[in-house]
């Protein structure tokens, strides 16, 4: 698949993305907030990409589900549902705000999920720096996790499965990535729109390497020959995406690292804005562009859309876009 | 022969583990005595990872400490009767410029200078000090009265021990412009240290050997230093027409033997060559640039005679 970056810039100004998308934000102006307006009731049919402005992150994101049809849509009553959280960072804007996170789980329980396991571990103290924490303590209890995939994380039967050779990999010749990853119904992926001096940008795709063993994503820096080159860096992640898809991704673009990521500190940009979708290139391209990239810089994008496994020309699909 | 071969092999991999124990010594030497750490005791033993083990140690983020030329981290946490932690790691580089180089890219605006080692600074719960070859980083987990104090004695220790005394890049004294005072100050030595500064596009300016960033009121001052005058001008011709065709800027016009262009924000990037250098001001013209460029080439010429 070919991306013509100037015919997307033809189609998709930014000053026709925002009139495409006025008209919802001032629909949802006065509605949004209505008890028991369903939002996605209001249009005609679900986005593909919903993005909700505003600071109350929690309620935002369950507002930006809504928007692309309501979490029902996603997780089917009685489904096993593997969550990847960008959490381990200490710096703010190098992670995942945990109200998001929180907001996602709560939406997963109520849609009657048979279990919810981090697919990554997920420390106690990252919960607790979220204002709801003490709220969705019930919940949280109820999480299931890989303890083992903790940085840096090693093999074992138990918990990684190695996969070799799979038709289509471009890179990676072998990988060993968390078994209920593989095994569960929905995967959602939660990641955080940053900088990444290598990659440019951390965002949906590069979380992907959560899921794998150090071993495995050192694997991804090296494996070439030549100490982190960047293409081969992308390709390999791309690879190791194919082996499952998303289910449902979810993006915070409300406070981010714009330069010494991954881990920060860094410069902080602030937008407030939250995105859902499942098309994770065309989010991670949309999303690329708030840390005033191309989408075309980001060679995962790049890769990943080349691979077919989805649409950096994000102009094509219906994004809505509201203020709350 | 055979034997000969295996004997010298041995003894050369029997050096490498000596020089690698040694020196492993030697940076567990650096940290703090037990009578500077008070009340704090270690949680754990001090940890030493040494080459590409960076990436068992840093999760994302160790390709820009190899990039500058990383040898070995200790690393060690503290704790005190309120259970309160000190996370205390000594990067040793493999050179002085590289330690500075890391020292710059992690600092920022936020940063209170101390009077320390060579250069250091004092954030809300961390400090980052450089000396020689040593970028060191002591962080509380949570602030706490008198602990800042622990920070600066623990540091202060490290710095004492540390024999090798580091002089500032020359590079960066190309920056010394009369009346300009510079900030968030970046010795670079590879792309994704640049990535980390800023991002000219993909591969516009690449293969340089280091370059010195730093800012000036709104204005922002790159100096990208090549190996010789030869490979400068295949380098700029290249950023010239890559940054003439990247979708990222505009306005792109040709000037004397540089060029602008133009970013999203209207800003404008101004180029130009000297010798084995290429300069860029950003937020000035052309014209308003040249006195700038004059400066810096004034200070090359002095600086690399």
């Amino acid at each position: 698949m070919q991306f013509n970056a100037e015919a997307m810039e033809r189609k998709i100004s930014r000053r026709k993305f925002i009139t495409k998308t006025s008209k919802y934000t001032a629909a949802m102006a006065g509605l949004a907030s209505m008890p028991g307006m369903a939002v996605s009731s209001i249009f005609e049919e679900d986005a593909d990409i919903g993005i909700v402005n505003g600071t109350d992150y929690y309620s935002n994101t369950m507002r930006a589900i809504e928007l692309i049809g309501g979490i029902n849509k996603y997780v089917p009553q009685g489904s096993t549902v593997g969550l990847l959280i960008n959490s381990d960072f200490e710096v703010e804007g190098a992670y995942v705000n945990p109200d998001i996170a929180l907001a996602t789980i709560q939406l997963i329980n109520d849609a009657g999920a048979d279990s919810i396991t981090c697919i990554q571990k997920v420390k106690p103290e990252y919960w607790q720096r979220s204002a709801h924490f003490e709220s969705h303590k019930k919940i949280l209890d109820t999480l299931m996790q890989v303890e083992t995939n903790t940085f840096p994380s090693e093999f074992n039967d138990t918990d990684f499965i190695k996969v070799k050779q799979v038709k289509g990999w471009k890179s990676l010749k072998e990988t060993e990535v968390v078994k209920k990853w593989l095994e569960c119904d929905v995967f959602i992926n939660i990641a955080i729109s940053k900088h990444h001096a290598t990659t440019l940008m951390t965002g949906a795709l590069k979380n992907i390497m959560g899921v794998s063993t150090r071993k495995a994503n050192v694997n991804f820096h090296l494996g070439s020959g030549e100490r982190n080159n960047p293409i081969y860096l992308a390709q390999c992640i791309v690879d190791q995406y194919m082996l499952k898809k998303t289910g449902l991704c979810i993006i915070d673009s409300t406070t981010f690292i714009t330069d010494n990521g991954p881990s920060g500190p860094g410069t902080l940009k602030t937008l407030n804005k939250i995105v859902a979708g499942t098309d994770i290139v065309a989010i991670d391209a949309l999303t690329s562009e708030y840390l005033d990239y191309l989408p075309e810089e980001i060679t995962t994008t790049l890769k990943a859309h080349e691979s077919g496994l989805g649409d950096m020309d994000y102009s094509k699909l219906n994004i809505v876009e509201i203020n709350a | 022969m055979k034997r000969i071969y295996f004997t010298g092999l041995l003894l050369i991999v029997f050096m490498s583990f000596s020089r690698g124990l040694y020196a492993q010594q030697e940076i567990i030497k650096l940290l703090p005595d037990s009578d500077v750490l008070g009340n704090w005791t270690i949680q754990d033993s001090a940890e030493t990872y040494h080459d590409e083990d960076l990436y068992l140690y840093i999760n994302g983020g160790a390709d820009v400490y190899l990039e500058y030329g990383f040898e070995k981290v200790v690393t060690c946490r503290y704790k005190n009767p309120a259970a309160n932690r000190i996370h205390l790691e000594i990067y040793q580089m493999k050179d002085i410029d590289a330690a500075y180089g890391i020292f710059t890219l992690n600092s920022t605006f936020k940063g209170q200078p101390m009077d320390l080692g060579g250069l250091s600074y004092r954030y809300d719960h961390y400090m980052d000090v450089w000396k020689g070859n040593c970028f060191i980083r002591c962080t509380l987990t949570r602030k706490e009265e008198g602990a800042q104090d622990t920070l600066k004695m623990i540091t202060q220790s490290i710095v004492d021990k540390i024999e090798i005394e580091g002089k500032i890049p020359l590079i960066k004294h190309i920056l010394d412009i009369e009346g300009a005072e510079l900030r968030d100050i970046k010795y670079m030595r590879g792309q994704i240290a640049l990535n980390n500064v800023y991002n000219f596009g993909h591969g516009s300016i690449a293969a340089f050997d280091e370059a010195i960033s730093a800012k000036t009121g709104d204005q922002w001052y790159f100096v990208f230093k090549y190996d010789d005058d030869r490979n400068r001008r295949e380098w700029f011709a290249s950023a010239k027409g890559k940054m003439h065709s990247h979708r990222k800027f505009t306005d792109f016009v040709a000037i004397e033997d540089g060029f602008t262009v133009k970013d999203k924000y209207g800003k404008t990037f101004s180029f130009k060559p000297y010798r084995q250098f290429f300069m860029v001001a950003i937020g000035l013209d052309w014209n308003e640039a040249q006195s700038v460029f004059e400066q810096m080439q004034t200070n090359m010429d002095r600086l690399y005679p």
